[in-house]
């Protein structure tokens, strides 16, 4: 079994096919894998000339082999697919050895959701259609030259969920020691060992030396069989082509460090030739050396792994609408972007991790997971942990989500065990282990008991317990005051008896007494002392987090007292900052919002709220308008006032029953297949300001989705932006499937490429060019209102 | 970094306020910092009447191209970009800061220029017309297909051309250089042209027009 085989032999893999085509007349812009099926025997001559020279693997020529790729070569990707592995197949038998066809999956070249367009679902619905077409006559699976750690998931899981097929991935890495969108190899490793590949590596993009770096990570970190194909060298131009000339026997001097410290394969891309790997194969061990890996126990998102390892961990505990009024209207009205900003706030607090709950009644917390956990991954790159009573919503969490994520929870309950280990295992997260059953016991060594019971469940699964994180339960000291120093030996108990990290909700200590900040602080020190690793808190409260910069200095984890340093001097900066002059005209004029909320708050308290609009945030509102369209000032001034506004009305808002005064809703997005929508947002903010209630879709909006939105929401006007020509028709296409339900709200566009001539064409009802031109139309159009 | 371009991508006219530029110099470092600069080329033969690049057997149905090349017998297809990071933080500035985006988005704009014409400069092309890239005059926005797949842009510099025809990361492009032949840029064969505020309000982003 290739599997057993892994760990003990050290097996050669082949090299490159890209520069052997070459060599054999492949042109450039033609298709390789479209040889598999006009020149079978170009093929199948070097999967031999490989074999012959000591390779244990044939990676079939299907690096390409996807439905999007091979949609102009002019064959069905399924028939070049089969016959590459045919030819494989041809060459095993020829040259009668034994050796493991591999179906070689490249990266599908489009890149994945949120940034890309790509979704998880379509990519894994490619890779698991070539999986299924060829499993029966392949050995392994190989995923490689992978830069997106997300396409990988969706591979790894397609393998796994179609077949009992082994699956190796190997990234392709830079020499800033990221992949091109940007997941180091400590994040690769833990994701992929997560979900459960059986082997990873590094191929591509450097040579043996350049890897260096990234292969001794690797070797220090897995576990995991490791499989190292580097190119011949870094390539050099000749003429405008790329050329490697690193010779066979460099290549191996650099390779012979690799195999004698744990590597288990090794092979060669870009430039490497049959000659390269009969050098290999001439000195390589027959054993692969063995490693000791210390297991740790980490989080990541796609590009950011947090290790636990002595420092104290903040996770942020402000996305749970639990008690939070503004939250809870937000996920409900569907403003996830309200979710967005309270995950930046903490992230820009100091948080490592951050908690994510969207548990409301009548909420589909799966789907509304989904969504949240999307978006924010678009621009933190903290890891996220997945809280949730709901198995359903962990598991979909946890299918969507990019990287290892925290899962909290299971308790001492055996269905909730059941329910929760299986999806931990197959997604590869941390798990947080409660220590209660039907209640939460008060004694110390009776949370020990639980947290002991959770490890030994955790282990049948396959979960090791670097994998769970146990909850010691803070209990609340107005109702349980002798029984909060419980907590604090548990949280002792628990690390030395069982050697896991520990965590804690803080806040709970203070319920129901005056000054809670004060007990919050004083009982996080306790824990902090007693063994806590993972506060769960609000970051935002600059004094726990004083606490946590002390602790570390005190503890000699802040080397220096850097930190704690450069945190303090930013608290003197701030006290001597001078009270503000300007009037709140002014303030919006010069868009200093830094101070409008305050000025705000002042004005207030001397004026009528309906004055205060009237009187003061209207005409200075018209003010910038003019000298926007006058020339005088420019975009970048005309969002400053535009966001300095909307954070004034804000403060009017909560003061004053505004409803009556606000406008729209206003329905916008960014269309189908079009992810540029800075045009978009520039317009929102512009029409927020003016006290539109904007609902906004987002970017790459499905023409379908549009329609289901302006059901739900009873827009008074329906704003499209598209950026591109190509993108336009998917314009005209939403506008046509809005008109034939039909809307009774008139529809407007805008962006870079469109006129008033495009708009008609498409349908639109009106055009504008720019942000303030929306404004006027929509005034002019909706007055009547 | 030029910030007369920046401020041209903001369609400024005339100076810049303090806000504004203390927050362009901001954007300056960050994005600098963010942006991880990829690039690859590749060099072809052209033959005229038409235009064509030869060894891809690809017609360049372009008037605009075929006049520029004219005395070209090579191009040269160049890709760059600053790297998916840059997309990452110009989403973050959009949730937090609008007017930092916009900022940010003109300065990246301007980098990936520079950071092009930067490397443009190390090759010792000779003689060469400018950049010219699909979607600019009338070279078909559709050329981006077949030559990004003959530079293998998604394997060489992480960018992938979407089902819509977009890069990603956004920040990205792709153009073509005549060899043989000096051409300046001028404002000739721009998209926006027509719609262009500079222009109406008589400013020139290139020497020529």
């Amino acid at each position: 079994m290739l599997r057993d085989r892994l760990k003990k032999d050290l097996l050669i893999f082949d090299g490159a096919m890209g520069t052997q085509l070459q060599n054999a007349g492949l042109k450039a812009g033609e298709i390789p894998e479209v040889y598999n099926i006009e020149y079978p025997e170009i093929i199948i001559d070097i999967h031999e000339r490989y074999l012959k020279a000591g390779a244990d693997f044939i990676t079939a020529n299907t690096f390409g082999c996807n439905p999007l790729k091979m949609n102009d070569s002019g064959y069905c990707y399924c028939d070049l697919l089969k016959a590459a592995i045919k030819n494989a197949k041809i060459a095993r038998e020829r040259v009668n050895k034994e050796a493991y066809i591999v179906l070689d999956i490249g990266p599908i070249g489009q890149l994945l959701e949120p940034l890309g367009t790509l979704s998880l679902d379509e990519a894994y619905e490619i890779i698991a259609s070539q999986v299924l077409m060829v499993k029966d006559d392949v050995d392994v699976v190989l995923l490689e030259t992978m830069t997106d750690l997300y396409e990988v998931k969706a591979g790894i899981l397609a393998v796994k969920e179609n077949s009992d097929l082994p699956v190796f991935v190997t990234m392709t890495f830079e020499q800033n020691k990221r992949t091109l969108t940007g997941s180091d190899s400590i994040t690769f490793v833990n994701v992929v060992e997560g979900l459960g590949a059986d082997a990873l590596g590094v191929n591509c993009s450097l040579g043996p030396t350049e890897l260096k770096p990234i292969i001794d990570e690797l070797l220090e970190n897995t576990s995991l069989p490791i499989l190292v194909q580097p190119n011949a060298g870094l390539p050099c131009l000749e003429d405008g082509q790329t050329k490697y000339q690193m010779t066979s026997s460099a290549f191996v001097e650099g390779m012979m460090d690799y195999m004698h410290q744990g590597v288990s394969m090794v092979g060669g891309c870009c430039g490497t030739t049959p000659e390269f790997i009969a050098a290999i194969k001439k000195v390589a061990p027959c054993h692969v050396t063995p490693r000791q890996v210390k297991k740790y126990t980490r989080v990541s998102s796609q590009n950011q792994t947090v290790t636990f390892n002595g420092q104290v961990v903040v996770c942020g505990e402000r996305l749970n609408p639990t008690g939070k009024k503004k939250l809870k209207a937000a996920l409900k009205e569907e403003r996830y972007d309200e979710c967005v900003v309270e995950g930046i706030k903490q992230q820009q607090a100091g948080a490592d991790i951050l908690d994510v709950n969207v548990g409301l009644p009548g909420i589909d917390e799966p789907s509304t997971m989904v969504k949240v956990i999307r978006l924010l991954q678009e621009v933190i790159n903290l890891p996220l942990q997945i809280d949730s009573s709901s198995p359903a919503a962990i598991e979909k969490a946890c299918r969507y989500y990019n990287g290892k994520p925290l899962i909290n929870s299971v308790n001492g309950k055996d269905e909730v065990m059941e329910a929760i280990f299986p999806i931990v295992k197959k997604y590869g997260g941390v798990v947080i282990g409660l220590t209660l059953e039907d209640g939460i016991p008060l004694l110390a060594e009776e949370r020990l008991k639980i947290a002991r019971k959770i490890i030994n469940k955790a282990a049948e699964y396959g979960i090791g317990k670097e994998n769970i994180i146990i909850d010691c339960l803070t209990l609340t000291a107005s109702a349980q005051q002798k029984e909060v120093q419980e907590t604090l030996k548990a949280l002792t108990l628990v690390k030395q008896e069982l050697g896991v990290h520990t965590v804690l909700g803080v806040s709970n200590v203070s319920f129901g007494l005056p000054n809670r900040p004060l007990l919050n602080r004083t009982f996080l020190t306790l824990a902090l002392h007693s063994g806590l690793d993972l506060p769960i808190i609000n970051p935002l409260d600059q004094q726990l987090m004083d606490s946590i910069a002390a602790y570390n200095v005190l503890y000699n984890f802040d080397q220096d007292s850097s930190h704690y340093i450069v945190m303090q001097s930013n608290v003197q900066l701030e006290t001597v900052k001078n009270p503000s002059t300007f009037t709140l005209e002014d303030m919006i004029i010069h868009g200093l919002k830094d101070e409008v909320q305050t000025k705000t708050k002042e004005v207030l308290q001397a004026h009528e709220a309906m004055d205060v609009i009237n009187q003061m945030i209207i005409p200075a509102l018209n003010q910038v308008g003019q000298d926007y369209e006058t020339n005088k000032i420019f975009l970048p001034q005309l969002m400053q006032s535009a966001q300095t506004t909307k954070l004034a009305f804000e403060i009017v808002k909560s003061t004053f029953a505004i409803d009556s005064q606000t406008k729209g809703p206003i329905m916008m997005c960014t269309v189908e297949g079009d992810v540029h929508d800075i045009g978009k947002n520039i317009v929102k903010v512009v029409l927020e300001s003016y006290g539109y209630q904007v609902i906004d879709l987002g970017k790459d909006v499905k023409v379908e989705k549009v329609v289901e939105a302006y059901h739900r929401c009873h827009p008074k006007m329906i704003g499209l932006s598209a950026l591109m020509t190509t993108t336009v028709v998917n314009m005209k296409r939403t506008i046509e499937a809005l008109k034939a339900i039909p809307v009774d709200c008139p529809i407007w566009v805008g962006g870079a490429v469109l006129t008033q001539e495009i708009a008609d064409e498409i349908g639109a009802d009106y055009y504008s060019e720019d942000a303030m031109a929306s404004v006027t139309l929509l005034n002019e159009i909706l007055k009547e209102e | 970094m030029n910030k007369k371009t920046i401020l041209n991508y903001l369609n400024y006219q005339g100076n810049v306020d303090e806000k504004t530029n203390q927050l362009i110099d901001e954007c300056i470092l960050e994005v600098q910092e963010k942006a991880y600069f990829k690039v690859t080329q590749q060099i072809f033969h052209l033959t005229h009447s038409p235009l064509k690049i030869e060894e891809l057997d690809l017609i360049i149905p372009s008037s605009d191209l075929t006049h520029y090349f004219q005395d070209c017998h090579k191009c040269m297809v160049i890709a760059c970009t600053l790297g998916i990071e840059i997309d990452r933080q110009m989403k973050y500035y959009e949730h937090i800061d609008m007017a930092k985006a916009v900022v940010f988005d003109a300065v990246s704009n301007t980098y990936l220029e520079e950071c092009c014409d930067e490397y443009e400069k190390t090759l010792d092309l000779g003689m060469h017309t400018f950049r010219f890239a699909p979607g600019y005059g009338d070279l078909p926005l559709a050329l981006n297909k077949p030559l990004s797949r003959v530079l293998q842009i998604d394997k060489k510099i992480g960018v992938t051309l979407s089902a819509g025809g977009l890069f990603i990361p956004m920040k990205s492009m792709l153009g073509m250089i005549g060899l043989g032949s000096q051409r300046a840029k001028s404002c000739h064969s721009c998209i926006r042209k027509e719609s262009c505020a500079l222009r109406k309000g008589g400013q020139r982003c290139y020497v020529i027009d």
